[in-house]
Protein backbone atom coordinates (compact mmCIF):
# COMPACT_ATOMS: atom_id res chain seq x y z
CA UNK A 1 0.00 0.00 0.00
CA UNK A 2 1.32 3.39 -0.94
CA UNK A 3 0.36 5.07 2.32
CA UNK A 4 2.76 2.85 4.23
CA UNK A 5 5.63 4.40 2.29
CA UNK A 6 5.26 7.65 4.20
CA UNK A 7 7.06 7.72 7.53
CA UNK A 8 4.44 10.02 9.07
CA UNK A 9 1.72 7.51 8.12
CA UNK A 10 3.67 4.64 9.65
CA UNK A 11 3.94 6.63 12.87
CA UNK A 12 0.28 7.63 12.76
CA UNK A 13 -0.81 4.02 12.23
CA UNK A 14 1.32 2.74 15.11
CA UNK A 15 -0.05 5.52 17.33
CA UNK A 16 -3.58 4.57 16.21
CA UNK A 17 -2.91 0.97 17.13
CA UNK A 18 -1.77 1.99 20.63
CA UNK A 19 -4.82 4.23 21.08
CA UNK A 20 -7.21 1.59 19.79
CA UNK A 21 -5.74 -0.89 22.25
CA UNK A 22 -5.57 1.21 25.43
CA UNK A 23 -8.53 3.61 25.24
CA UNK A 24 -11.27 0.91 25.21
CA UNK A 25 -9.57 -1.06 28.03
CA UNK A 26 -9.60 1.94 30.36
CA UNK A 27 -13.05 2.84 29.04
CA UNK A 28 -14.53 -0.50 30.08
CA UNK A 29 -13.93 0.34 33.74
CA UNK A 30 -15.09 3.94 33.29
CA UNK A 31 -18.39 2.80 31.76
CA UNK A 32 -18.82 0.23 34.52
CA UNK A 33 -18.22 3.00 37.09
CA UNK A 34 -20.75 5.17 35.23
CA UNK A 35 -18.09 7.81 34.67
CA UNK A 36 -18.29 7.77 30.89
CA UNK A 37 -17.62 11.51 30.63
CA UNK A 38 -14.63 11.80 32.95
CA UNK A 39 -12.14 11.21 30.11
CA UNK A 40 -13.66 14.19 28.35
CA UNK A 41 -12.84 16.39 31.33
CA UNK A 42 -9.29 15.14 31.48
CA UNK A 43 -8.88 15.99 27.81
CA UNK A 44 -9.94 19.55 28.66
CA UNK A 45 -7.38 19.75 31.46
CA UNK A 46 -4.67 18.28 29.24
CA UNK A 47 -5.21 21.11 26.76
CA UNK A 48 -3.82 23.58 29.30
CA UNK A 49 -0.77 21.35 29.59
CA UNK A 50 -0.35 21.24 25.83
CA UNK A 51 -0.63 25.03 25.67
CA UNK A 52 2.02 25.44 28.35
CA UNK A 53 4.28 23.19 26.31
CA UNK A 54 3.69 25.21 23.15
CA UNK A 55 4.19 28.48 25.01
CA UNK A 56 7.45 27.39 26.63
CA UNK A 57 8.61 25.53 23.51
CA UNK A 58 8.94 22.29 25.45
CA UNK A 59 7.41 19.00 24.36
CA UNK A 60 3.64 19.34 24.64
CA UNK A 61 3.30 15.60 25.29
CA UNK A 62 5.13 15.85 28.61
CA UNK A 63 3.37 19.01 29.77
CA UNK A 64 0.03 17.44 28.78
CA UNK A 65 0.92 14.33 30.77
CA UNK A 66 1.74 16.38 33.87
CA UNK A 67 -1.43 18.46 33.57
CA UNK A 68 -3.68 15.47 32.90
CA UNK A 69 -2.28 13.36 35.75
CA UNK A 70 -2.49 16.30 38.18
CA UNK A 71 -6.04 16.97 37.00
CA UNK A 72 -6.95 13.30 37.42
CA UNK A 73 -5.70 13.17 41.00
CA UNK A 74 -7.49 16.42 41.82
CA UNK A 75 -10.74 15.18 40.25
CA UNK A 76 -10.64 11.90 42.15
CA UNK A 77 -9.85 13.56 45.46
CA UNK A 78 -12.72 15.99 44.91
CA UNK A 79 -15.01 13.06 44.20
CA UNK A 80 -13.84 11.26 47.32
CA UNK A 81 -13.89 14.12 49.80
CA UNK A 82 -16.08 16.74 48.18
CA UNK A 83 -19.75 16.93 49.02
CA UNK A 84 -22.47 18.43 46.88
CA UNK A 85 -20.17 21.10 45.48
CA UNK A 86 -17.94 18.41 43.92
CA UNK A 87 -19.94 18.44 40.70
CA UNK A 88 -19.55 22.18 40.27
CA UNK A 89 -15.87 22.01 41.20
CA UNK A 90 -15.36 19.45 38.41
CA UNK A 91 -17.06 21.77 35.92
CA UNK A 92 -14.81 24.65 36.97
CA UNK A 93 -11.73 22.48 36.52
CA UNK A 94 -12.82 21.25 33.08
CA UNK A 95 -13.74 24.64 31.67
CA UNK A 96 -10.72 26.24 33.30
CA UNK A 97 -8.60 23.65 31.51
CA UNK A 98 -9.95 24.34 28.06
CA UNK A 99 -10.18 28.13 28.47
CA UNK A 100 -6.64 28.32 29.81
CA UNK A 101 -5.45 26.14 26.94
CA UNK A 102 -7.03 28.28 24.24
CA UNK A 103 -5.76 31.55 25.75
CA UNK A 104 -2.21 30.25 26.32
CA UNK A 105 -1.92 28.85 22.80
CA UNK A 106 -3.04 32.11 21.23
CA UNK A 107 -0.42 33.95 23.30
CA UNK A 108 2.39 31.73 22.10
CA UNK A 109 4.43 32.81 19.05
CA UNK A 110 4.10 29.30 17.54
CA UNK A 111 0.37 29.05 18.27
CA UNK A 112 -1.94 29.15 15.29
CA UNK A 113 -5.59 28.22 14.96
CA UNK A 114 -4.42 25.32 12.78
CA UNK A 115 -2.31 23.64 15.42
CA UNK A 116 -4.95 24.27 18.09
CA UNK A 117 -7.31 22.38 15.79
CA UNK A 118 -4.89 19.49 15.45
CA UNK A 119 -4.61 19.18 19.25
CA UNK A 120 -8.37 19.28 19.64
CA UNK A 121 -9.41 16.93 16.82
CA UNK A 122 -6.29 14.99 15.94
CA UNK A 123 -4.01 15.07 12.90
CA UNK A 124 -2.06 12.29 11.25
CA UNK A 125 0.98 14.37 10.41
CA UNK A 126 1.83 15.45 13.95
CA UNK A 127 3.15 12.28 15.62
CA UNK A 128 6.93 12.49 15.97
CA UNK A 129 9.26 9.57 16.51
CA UNK A 130 9.93 10.65 20.08
CA UNK A 131 6.16 10.91 20.68
CA UNK A 132 5.84 7.35 19.49
CA UNK A 133 8.44 6.10 21.95
CA UNK A 134 6.67 7.89 24.81
CA UNK A 135 3.26 6.61 23.67
CA UNK A 136 4.52 3.02 23.51
CA UNK A 137 5.92 3.17 27.03
CA UNK A 138 2.78 4.84 28.38
CA UNK A 139 0.48 2.35 26.65
CA UNK A 140 2.51 -0.52 28.09
CA UNK A 141 2.19 1.00 31.57
CA UNK A 142 -1.58 1.38 31.18
CA UNK A 143 -2.14 -2.14 29.84
CA UNK A 144 0.22 -3.72 32.37
CA UNK A 145 -1.46 -2.02 35.33
CA UNK A 146 -4.96 -2.73 34.13
CA UNK A 147 -4.34 -6.38 33.39
CA UNK A 148 -2.54 -6.95 36.71
CA UNK A 149 -5.22 -5.28 38.78
CA UNK A 150 -8.23 -6.13 36.58
CA UNK A 151 -10.07 -8.19 39.24
CA UNK A 152 -9.81 -5.37 41.78
CA UNK A 153 -10.65 -2.61 39.32
CA UNK A 154 -13.67 -4.69 38.32
CA UNK A 155 -14.78 -5.10 41.95
CA UNK A 156 -14.51 -1.36 42.65
CA UNK A 157 -16.17 -0.34 39.38
CA UNK A 158 -18.94 -2.87 39.85
CA UNK A 159 -19.87 -2.11 43.46
CA UNK A 160 -17.78 0.52 45.19
CA UNK A 161 -19.55 0.27 48.53
CA UNK A 162 -19.11 -3.49 48.67
CA UNK A 163 -15.44 -3.12 47.81
CA UNK A 164 -15.03 -0.66 50.66
CA UNK A 165 -16.88 -2.93 53.09
CA UNK A 166 -14.52 -5.79 52.24
CA UNK A 167 -11.53 -3.65 53.13
CA UNK A 168 -10.30 -2.86 49.63
CA UNK A 169 -8.38 0.38 49.24
CA UNK A 170 -11.06 2.01 47.12
CA UNK A 171 -9.45 5.44 46.99
CA UNK A 172 -6.13 4.02 45.77
CA UNK A 173 -7.84 1.98 43.06
CA UNK A 174 -9.96 4.95 41.95
CA UNK A 175 -6.88 7.18 41.86
CA UNK A 176 -5.07 4.56 39.81
CA UNK A 177 -7.92 4.34 37.29
CA UNK A 178 -8.04 8.14 37.07
CA UNK A 179 -4.30 8.35 36.45
CA UNK A 180 -4.46 5.59 33.84
CA UNK A 181 -7.29 7.50 32.16
CA UNK A 182 -5.13 10.63 32.12
CA UNK A 183 -2.20 8.71 30.65
CA UNK A 184 -4.49 7.28 27.96
CA UNK A 185 -5.68 10.79 27.15
CA UNK A 186 -2.08 11.76 26.45
CA UNK A 187 -1.38 8.64 24.36
CA UNK A 188 -4.44 9.57 22.26
CA UNK A 189 -3.82 13.31 21.90
CA UNK A 190 -1.95 13.21 18.58
CA UNK A 191 -4.18 10.90 16.61
CA UNK A 192 -7.62 11.35 18.19
CA UNK A 193 -7.34 14.83 19.68
CA UNK A 194 -8.17 16.06 23.17
CA UNK A 195 -11.85 16.76 22.55
CA UNK A 196 -12.59 13.34 21.07
CA UNK A 197 -10.47 11.04 23.22
CA UNK A 198 -13.33 10.12 25.49
CA UNK A 199 -15.31 8.81 22.51
CA UNK A 200 -12.72 6.14 21.81
CA UNK A 201 -12.84 5.06 25.44
CA UNK A 202 -16.62 4.82 25.55
CA UNK A 203 -18.14 4.06 22.12
CA UNK A 204 -16.27 0.75 21.52
CA UNK A 205 -17.68 -0.41 24.87
CA UNK A 206 -21.14 0.70 23.81
CA UNK A 207 -20.72 -1.57 20.76
CA UNK A 208 -19.31 -4.42 22.84
CA UNK A 209 -22.07 -4.46 25.45
CA UNK A 210 -24.60 -5.11 22.69
CA UNK A 211 -22.99 -8.41 21.75
CA UNK A 212 -21.23 -9.56 24.93
CA UNK A 213 -22.45 -11.59 27.86
CA UNK A 214 -19.51 -11.11 30.21
CA UNK A 215 -17.27 -8.29 31.38
CA UNK A 216 -14.22 -9.97 29.92
CA UNK A 217 -15.74 -10.45 26.48
CA UNK A 218 -17.02 -6.86 26.58
CA UNK A 219 -13.45 -5.67 27.05
CA UNK A 220 -12.04 -7.92 24.33
CA UNK A 221 -14.74 -6.90 21.83
CA UNK A 222 -14.23 -3.21 22.67
CA UNK A 223 -10.49 -3.54 22.00
CA UNK A 224 -11.13 -5.21 18.62
CA UNK A 225 -13.57 -2.45 17.67
CA UNK A 226 -11.15 0.20 18.96
CA UNK A 227 -8.17 -1.09 16.99
CA UNK A 228 -10.15 -1.59 13.77
CA UNK A 229 -11.81 1.82 13.82
CA UNK A 230 -8.69 3.77 14.79
CA UNK A 231 -6.47 2.12 12.17
CA UNK A 232 -9.15 2.38 9.47
CA UNK A 233 -9.96 5.93 10.59
CA UNK A 234 -6.36 7.07 10.28
CA UNK A 235 -6.17 5.46 6.82
CA UNK A 236 -9.42 7.10 5.73
CA UNK A 237 -8.24 10.42 7.08
CA UNK A 238 -5.23 10.24 4.72
CA UNK A 239 -7.43 9.79 1.66
CA UNK A 240 -10.20 12.22 2.61
CA UNK A 241 -7.87 14.82 4.11
CA UNK A 242 -10.02 15.10 7.25
CA UNK A 243 -8.89 15.38 10.91
CA UNK A 244 -8.04 11.87 12.06
CA UNK A 245 -9.86 12.11 15.40
CA UNK A 246 -13.13 13.15 13.80
CA UNK A 247 -12.79 10.42 11.20
CA UNK A 248 -12.03 7.69 13.73
CA UNK A 249 -14.88 8.66 16.02
CA UNK A 250 -17.38 8.97 13.14
CA UNK A 251 -16.38 5.49 12.05
CA UNK A 252 -16.75 4.12 15.59
CA UNK A 253 -20.20 5.63 15.91
CA UNK A 254 -21.19 4.18 12.53
CA UNK A 255 -20.14 0.76 13.85
CA UNK A 256 -22.21 1.36 16.97
CA UNK A 257 -25.33 2.26 14.96
CA UNK A 258 -24.86 -0.78 12.75
CA UNK A 259 -24.44 -3.05 15.78
CA UNK A 260 -27.46 -1.53 17.53
CA UNK A 261 -29.65 -2.01 14.45
CA UNK A 262 -28.45 -5.58 13.93
CA UNK A 263 -29.07 -6.44 17.56
CA UNK A 264 -32.57 -4.96 17.50
CA UNK A 265 -33.34 -6.85 14.29
CA UNK A 266 -32.05 -10.13 15.67
CA UNK A 267 -34.02 -9.69 18.89
CA UNK A 268 -37.19 -9.24 16.86
CA UNK A 269 -36.44 -12.36 14.86
CA UNK A 270 -35.74 -14.21 18.09
CA UNK A 271 -38.97 -13.03 19.64
CA UNK A 272 -40.91 -14.31 16.63
CA UNK A 273 -39.21 -17.70 16.78
CA UNK A 274 -39.94 -18.03 20.47
CA UNK A 275 -43.64 -17.33 20.17
CA UNK A 276 -45.59 -20.27 21.49
CA UNK A 277 -43.20 -20.89 24.31
CA UNK A 278 -43.80 -19.14 27.52
CA UNK A 279 -41.05 -17.06 29.09
CA UNK A 280 -41.51 -15.68 32.49
CA UNK A 281 -39.20 -14.70 35.29
CA UNK A 282 -40.65 -17.22 37.72
CA UNK A 283 -38.53 -20.29 38.20
CA UNK A 284 -40.20 -23.55 39.04
CA UNK A 285 -38.46 -25.58 41.70
CA UNK A 286 -38.92 -27.82 44.68
CA UNK A 287 -40.12 -25.02 46.84
CA UNK A 288 -42.02 -22.79 44.44
CA UNK A 289 -45.40 -23.90 45.64
CA UNK A 290 -46.75 -25.00 42.26
CA UNK A 291 -48.22 -28.53 42.30
CA UNK A 292 -46.14 -31.03 40.35
CA UNK A 293 -47.19 -33.83 38.05
CA UNK A 294 -44.88 -36.64 37.03
CA UNK A 295 -45.11 -36.74 33.24
CA UNK A 296 -43.15 -39.56 31.63
CA UNK A 297 -39.48 -38.92 32.25
CA UNK A 298 -39.86 -35.45 33.78
CA UNK A 299 -41.91 -33.36 36.16
CA UNK A 300 -44.44 -30.75 35.04
CA UNK A 301 -45.40 -27.81 37.23
CA UNK A 302 -49.07 -26.94 37.25
CA UNK A 303 -49.40 -23.23 36.57
CA UNK A 304 -52.69 -21.39 36.07
CA UNK A 305 -54.42 -24.52 34.85
CA UNK A 306 -51.75 -25.63 32.38
CA UNK A 307 -48.57 -27.59 32.78
CA UNK A 308 -45.00 -26.31 32.43
CA UNK A 309 -42.08 -28.58 31.70
CA UNK A 310 -38.53 -27.31 32.11
CA UNK A 311 -36.78 -27.33 28.76
CA UNK A 312 -33.40 -25.62 28.58
CA UNK A 313 -33.85 -22.07 29.82
CA UNK A 314 -37.62 -21.97 29.34
CA UNK A 315 -40.83 -23.88 29.96
CA UNK A 316 -42.72 -25.86 27.36
CA UNK A 317 -46.47 -26.23 27.58
CA UNK A 318 -47.45 -29.85 28.16
CA UNK B 1 -31.45 -13.89 76.84
CA UNK B 2 -28.10 -12.84 75.45
CA UNK B 3 -25.83 -15.75 74.72
CA UNK B 4 -22.85 -14.25 76.48
CA UNK B 5 -21.69 -17.23 78.46
CA UNK B 6 -18.48 -19.21 78.13
CA UNK B 7 -15.21 -18.17 76.55
CA UNK B 8 -16.71 -17.29 73.18
CA UNK B 9 -15.46 -14.10 71.60
CA UNK B 10 -18.33 -12.02 70.23
CA UNK B 11 -18.29 -11.60 66.47
CA UNK B 12 -19.46 -8.03 66.97
CA UNK B 13 -19.39 -6.11 70.24
CA UNK B 14 -20.67 -2.55 70.50
CA UNK B 15 -20.49 -0.55 73.73
CA UNK B 16 -22.13 2.86 74.09
CA UNK B 17 -21.73 3.15 70.34
CA UNK B 18 -22.84 6.18 68.38
CA UNK B 19 -22.79 5.70 64.63
CA UNK B 20 -23.57 8.17 61.91
CA UNK B 21 -22.44 10.30 59.02
CA UNK B 22 -20.54 13.57 59.28
CA UNK B 23 -21.80 15.36 62.37
CA UNK B 24 -25.05 13.44 62.52
CA UNK B 25 -25.32 10.50 64.90
CA UNK B 26 -28.07 8.16 63.72
CA UNK B 27 -27.51 5.32 66.19
CA UNK B 28 -26.90 6.45 69.76
CA UNK B 29 -25.49 4.80 72.86
CA UNK B 30 -25.97 1.25 71.62
CA UNK B 31 -24.80 -1.87 73.40
CA UNK B 32 -24.94 -4.94 71.22
CA UNK B 33 -23.28 -8.36 71.04
CA UNK B 34 -23.46 -10.81 68.19
CA UNK B 35 -22.25 -14.23 69.31
CA UNK B 36 -20.97 -17.01 67.04
CA UNK B 37 -23.81 -19.14 65.67
CA UNK B 38 -26.48 -16.56 66.33
CA UNK B 39 -28.90 -15.34 63.68
CA UNK B 40 -29.96 -11.89 64.81
CA UNK B 41 -32.64 -9.84 63.11
CA UNK B 42 -32.42 -6.07 63.43
CA UNK B 43 -35.88 -4.58 63.13
CA UNK B 44 -37.19 -1.09 63.14
CA UNK B 45 -39.13 1.50 61.20
CA UNK B 46 -37.63 3.52 58.37
CA UNK B 47 -35.07 5.89 59.84
CA UNK B 48 -34.70 3.88 63.04
CA UNK B 49 -30.99 3.46 62.32
CA UNK B 50 -30.92 -0.25 61.51
CA UNK B 51 -29.07 0.17 58.21
CA UNK B 52 -26.71 2.65 59.85
CA UNK B 53 -25.93 0.09 62.55
CA UNK B 54 -24.94 -2.45 59.90
CA UNK B 55 -22.98 0.13 57.93
CA UNK B 56 -21.14 1.14 61.08
CA UNK B 57 -20.11 -2.45 61.71
CA UNK B 58 -18.80 -2.65 58.13
CA UNK B 59 -16.92 0.63 58.37
CA UNK B 60 -19.22 2.37 55.88
CA UNK B 61 -20.62 4.72 58.54
CA UNK B 62 -18.47 6.34 61.20
CA UNK B 63 -18.22 5.24 64.79
CA UNK B 64 -18.56 8.57 66.56
CA UNK B 65 -18.46 7.39 70.13
CA UNK B 66 -18.16 4.23 72.18
CA UNK B 67 -16.35 1.11 71.01
CA UNK B 68 -16.73 -1.46 68.24
CA UNK B 69 -14.91 -4.76 68.39
CA UNK B 70 -14.89 -7.32 65.58
CA UNK B 71 -13.84 -10.82 66.58
CA UNK B 72 -12.37 -9.32 69.75
CA UNK B 73 -10.24 -6.72 67.93
CA UNK B 74 -10.82 -2.96 67.89
CA UNK B 75 -12.51 -2.18 64.57
CA UNK B 76 -9.86 0.32 63.41
CA UNK B 77 -7.19 -2.32 63.92
CA UNK B 78 -9.22 -5.13 62.35
CA UNK B 79 -8.00 -5.92 58.85
CA UNK B 80 -9.25 -9.44 58.24
CA UNK B 81 -12.31 -8.21 56.39
CA UNK B 82 -12.67 -11.47 54.51
CA UNK B 83 -14.19 -12.88 57.72
CA UNK B 84 -17.20 -10.62 57.24
CA UNK B 85 -19.49 -11.32 54.29
CA UNK B 86 -21.61 -8.33 53.31
CA UNK B 87 -24.83 -8.51 51.33
CA UNK B 88 -25.73 -4.90 50.57
CA UNK B 89 -29.17 -3.45 50.17
CA UNK B 90 -29.44 -3.35 46.41
CA UNK B 91 -32.37 -4.23 44.29
CA UNK B 92 -30.21 -5.65 41.56
CA UNK B 93 -26.72 -6.94 41.10
CA UNK B 94 -26.67 -5.64 37.53
CA UNK B 95 -24.36 -2.95 36.25
CA UNK B 96 -23.66 -0.78 33.24
CA UNK B 97 -21.83 -3.51 31.33
CA UNK B 98 -22.73 -7.20 31.28
CA UNK B 99 -20.97 -9.32 33.90
CA UNK B 100 -21.53 -12.98 34.54
CA UNK B 101 -22.48 -14.67 37.79
CA UNK B 102 -18.96 -16.06 37.97
CA UNK B 103 -17.37 -12.64 37.50
CA UNK B 104 -19.49 -10.98 40.18
CA UNK B 105 -19.12 -13.80 42.71
CA UNK B 106 -15.36 -13.97 42.05
CA UNK B 107 -15.04 -10.35 43.16
CA UNK B 108 -16.16 -11.55 46.60
CA UNK B 109 -13.08 -13.75 46.79
CA UNK B 110 -10.64 -10.82 46.49
CA UNK B 111 -10.55 -9.99 50.23
CA UNK B 112 -8.78 -13.33 50.67
CA UNK B 113 -6.09 -12.41 48.12
CA UNK B 114 -3.17 -9.99 48.08
CA UNK B 115 -3.13 -6.94 45.83
CA UNK B 116 -1.46 -8.59 42.87
CA UNK B 117 -2.78 -12.11 43.29
CA UNK B 118 -5.19 -13.66 40.89
CA UNK B 119 -7.74 -16.34 41.64
CA UNK B 120 -6.11 -19.76 41.87
CA UNK B 121 -7.65 -23.22 41.85
CA UNK B 122 -8.63 -23.02 45.56
CA UNK B 123 -10.29 -19.66 44.99
CA UNK B 124 -12.20 -20.84 41.95
CA UNK B 125 -13.41 -23.84 43.94
CA UNK B 126 -14.61 -21.53 46.73
CA UNK B 127 -16.44 -19.39 44.17
CA UNK B 128 -18.10 -22.46 42.70
CA UNK B 129 -19.11 -23.71 46.16
CA UNK B 130 -20.62 -20.32 46.98
CA UNK B 131 -22.66 -20.33 43.77
CA UNK B 132 -23.74 -23.90 44.44
CA UNK B 133 -24.91 -22.94 47.93
CA UNK B 134 -27.32 -20.42 46.47
CA UNK B 135 -28.44 -22.89 43.81
CA UNK B 136 -27.22 -21.07 40.72
CA UNK B 137 -24.51 -23.46 39.51
CA UNK B 138 -26.15 -23.77 36.10
CA UNK B 139 -26.06 -19.98 35.68
CA UNK B 140 -22.32 -19.39 36.09
CA UNK B 141 -21.98 -17.85 32.64
CA UNK B 142 -25.29 -15.98 32.65
CA UNK B 143 -25.10 -12.18 32.75
CA UNK B 144 -26.38 -11.13 36.16
CA UNK B 145 -28.72 -8.61 34.55
CA UNK B 146 -30.69 -11.43 32.90
CA UNK B 147 -31.56 -13.05 36.23
CA UNK B 148 -34.72 -12.41 38.23
CA UNK B 149 -34.62 -10.12 41.25
CA UNK B 150 -34.49 -13.04 43.66
CA UNK B 151 -31.71 -14.74 41.74
CA UNK B 152 -29.70 -11.50 41.72
CA UNK B 153 -30.01 -11.36 45.50
CA UNK B 154 -28.71 -14.89 45.64
CA UNK B 155 -25.76 -13.81 43.50
CA UNK B 156 -24.99 -11.09 46.06
CA UNK B 157 -25.22 -13.68 48.85
CA UNK B 158 -22.87 -15.98 46.90
CA UNK B 159 -20.45 -13.07 46.46
CA UNK B 160 -20.43 -12.60 50.23
CA UNK B 161 -19.94 -16.35 50.75
CA UNK B 162 -17.02 -16.54 48.32
CA UNK B 163 -14.56 -15.26 50.93
CA UNK B 164 -15.74 -18.06 53.27
CA UNK B 165 -16.73 -15.56 55.96
CA UNK B 166 -17.46 -16.32 59.60
CA UNK B 167 -20.39 -13.95 59.67
CA UNK B 168 -22.89 -12.78 57.07
CA UNK B 169 -24.19 -9.23 57.38
CA UNK B 170 -27.27 -8.67 55.25
CA UNK B 171 -29.18 -5.48 54.61
CA UNK B 172 -32.76 -6.20 53.51
CA UNK B 173 -31.97 -9.44 51.69
CA UNK B 174 -35.59 -10.16 50.80
CA UNK B 175 -36.87 -6.67 49.94
CA UNK B 176 -38.43 -6.41 46.50
CA UNK B 177 -38.29 -10.15 45.92
CA UNK B 178 -41.58 -11.82 45.05
CA UNK B 179 -43.08 -14.44 47.34
CA UNK B 180 -41.98 -17.56 45.49
CA UNK B 181 -38.42 -16.28 45.21
CA UNK B 182 -38.44 -15.26 48.85
CA UNK B 183 -39.00 -18.90 49.70
CA UNK B 184 -35.98 -20.16 47.80
CA UNK B 185 -33.96 -17.26 49.20
CA UNK B 186 -35.07 -18.21 52.70
CA UNK B 187 -34.23 -21.85 51.97
CA UNK B 188 -30.71 -20.74 51.01
CA UNK B 189 -30.31 -18.76 54.21
CA UNK B 190 -31.72 -21.61 56.27
CA UNK B 191 -29.11 -23.94 54.80
CA UNK B 192 -26.44 -21.48 55.92
CA UNK B 193 -27.96 -21.22 59.39
CA UNK B 194 -27.93 -25.02 59.60
CA UNK B 195 -24.19 -24.81 59.00
CA UNK B 196 -23.94 -22.49 62.00
CA UNK B 197 -23.05 -19.44 59.93
CA UNK B 198 -23.49 -16.38 62.15
CA UNK B 199 -25.86 -13.87 60.62
CA UNK B 200 -26.93 -10.32 61.22
CA UNK B 201 -29.98 -9.48 59.14
CA UNK B 202 -31.57 -6.08 58.80
CA UNK B 203 -35.04 -6.49 57.45
CA UNK B 204 -38.39 -4.91 57.01
CA UNK B 205 -39.91 -8.19 55.98
CA UNK B 206 -38.60 -10.67 58.48
CA UNK B 207 -41.29 -13.14 57.43
CA UNK B 208 -39.39 -15.69 55.33
CA UNK B 209 -36.48 -15.68 57.76
CA UNK B 210 -38.49 -16.35 60.91
CA UNK B 211 -37.62 -20.04 61.34
CA UNK B 212 -33.92 -19.40 61.74
CA UNK B 213 -33.82 -16.13 63.68
CA UNK B 214 -32.47 -16.76 67.19
CA UNK B 215 -32.77 -13.22 68.51
CA UNK B 216 -34.31 -9.92 67.54
CA UNK B 217 -33.14 -6.39 68.20
CA UNK B 218 -35.60 -3.55 67.68
CA UNK B 219 -34.31 -0.04 67.08
CA UNK B 220 -36.34 3.11 67.37
CA UNK B 221 -34.95 6.55 66.60
CA UNK B 222 -31.43 5.23 66.85
CA UNK B 223 -31.83 3.58 70.24
CA UNK B 224 -32.32 -0.03 71.19
CA UNK B 225 -35.85 -0.69 72.38
CA UNK B 226 -35.85 -4.46 72.55
CA UNK B 227 -33.30 -7.24 72.58
CA UNK B 228 -34.55 -10.78 72.98
CA UNK B 229 -36.38 -13.64 71.33
CA UNK B 230 -38.35 -12.87 68.22
CA UNK B 231 -41.97 -12.21 69.10
CA UNK B 232 -44.78 -13.20 66.81
CA UNK B 233 -46.00 -9.61 66.93
CA UNK B 234 -42.82 -8.56 65.11
CA UNK B 235 -43.39 -10.75 62.08
CA UNK B 236 -44.66 -8.80 59.12
CA UNK B 237 -45.25 -6.04 61.62
CA UNK B 238 -46.12 -2.54 60.62
CA UNK B 239 -43.89 0.26 61.78
CA UNK B 240 -46.43 1.06 64.48
CA UNK B 241 -46.14 -2.41 66.00
CA UNK B 242 -42.35 -2.25 65.92
CA UNK B 243 -42.44 1.09 67.69
CA UNK B 244 -44.59 -0.53 70.32
CA UNK B 245 -42.12 -3.35 70.78
CA UNK B 246 -40.56 -1.67 73.78
CA UNK B 247 -43.65 -2.70 75.70
CA UNK B 248 -43.43 -6.30 74.62
CA UNK B 249 -42.19 -8.95 76.99
CA UNK B 250 -41.42 -12.59 76.62
CA UNK B 251 -43.62 -14.47 74.23
CA UNK B 252 -46.66 -15.95 75.86
CA UNK B 253 -48.48 -18.95 74.60
CA UNK B 254 -51.58 -16.88 73.96
CA UNK B 255 -49.68 -14.58 71.61
CA UNK B 256 -49.64 -17.32 69.07
CA UNK B 257 -53.26 -16.91 68.17
CA UNK B 258 -53.61 -13.20 67.91
CA UNK B 259 -51.10 -12.35 65.18
CA UNK B 260 -51.14 -14.05 61.81
CA UNK B 261 -49.78 -11.43 59.49
CA UNK B 262 -49.55 -12.37 55.85
CA UNK B 263 -48.55 -15.79 54.70
CA UNK B 264 -45.68 -16.36 57.05
CA UNK B 265 -47.32 -17.60 60.23
CA UNK B 266 -44.86 -20.23 61.28
CA UNK B 267 -45.63 -22.76 63.98
CA UNK B 268 -42.01 -22.66 65.16
CA UNK B 269 -42.40 -19.02 65.99
CA UNK B 270 -42.51 -17.85 69.56
CA UNK B 271 -41.95 -21.34 70.93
Amino acid sequence: MEILEFAFMQRALIAALLVGLTAPVVGTFLVQRRLALIGDGMGHVALSGVALGVLTSSSPVWTALIAAVAGAVLIELMRAYGRTSGDVALAVLFYGGIAGGVVLISMSPNGTPANLNSYLFGAITTTTTSDLVVFTVLAAVVLGSVLTLAPRLFAVSNDEEYARATGMNVLALNLLLAVLTAVTVVVSMRVVGLLLISALMIVPNAVAQLTSRSFRSTMVTAVVVGILTSVLGVTASYYTNTPSGGTIVSLTIAVFLLAALTTAFRRRLGARRDRGREYHPHEHGDDCGHPTVVHGDHVDFVHDGHRHAVHGGHYDEH
Amino acid sequence: MNATGGQLTPVVRLRHASIGYGDLAVVRDLDFDLMPGEVVAVLGANGSGKSTLVRGILGLAQLQGGTLELFGIQANRFHDRARIGYVPQRHTAGSALPSTVREVVSSGRLPRLGWFHRLGATDRAAVERAVETVGLSDRMKTPVGELSGGQQRRVLIARALASEPDVLVMDEPTAGVDVSHQRSLAATLRRLADHRVTMLVVSHEIGPLVPMVTRAVVLQEGRKRYDGPLLSSMVGASDAVLEGAEHAHHPDEDHEDDVTPGWVADPRLGG
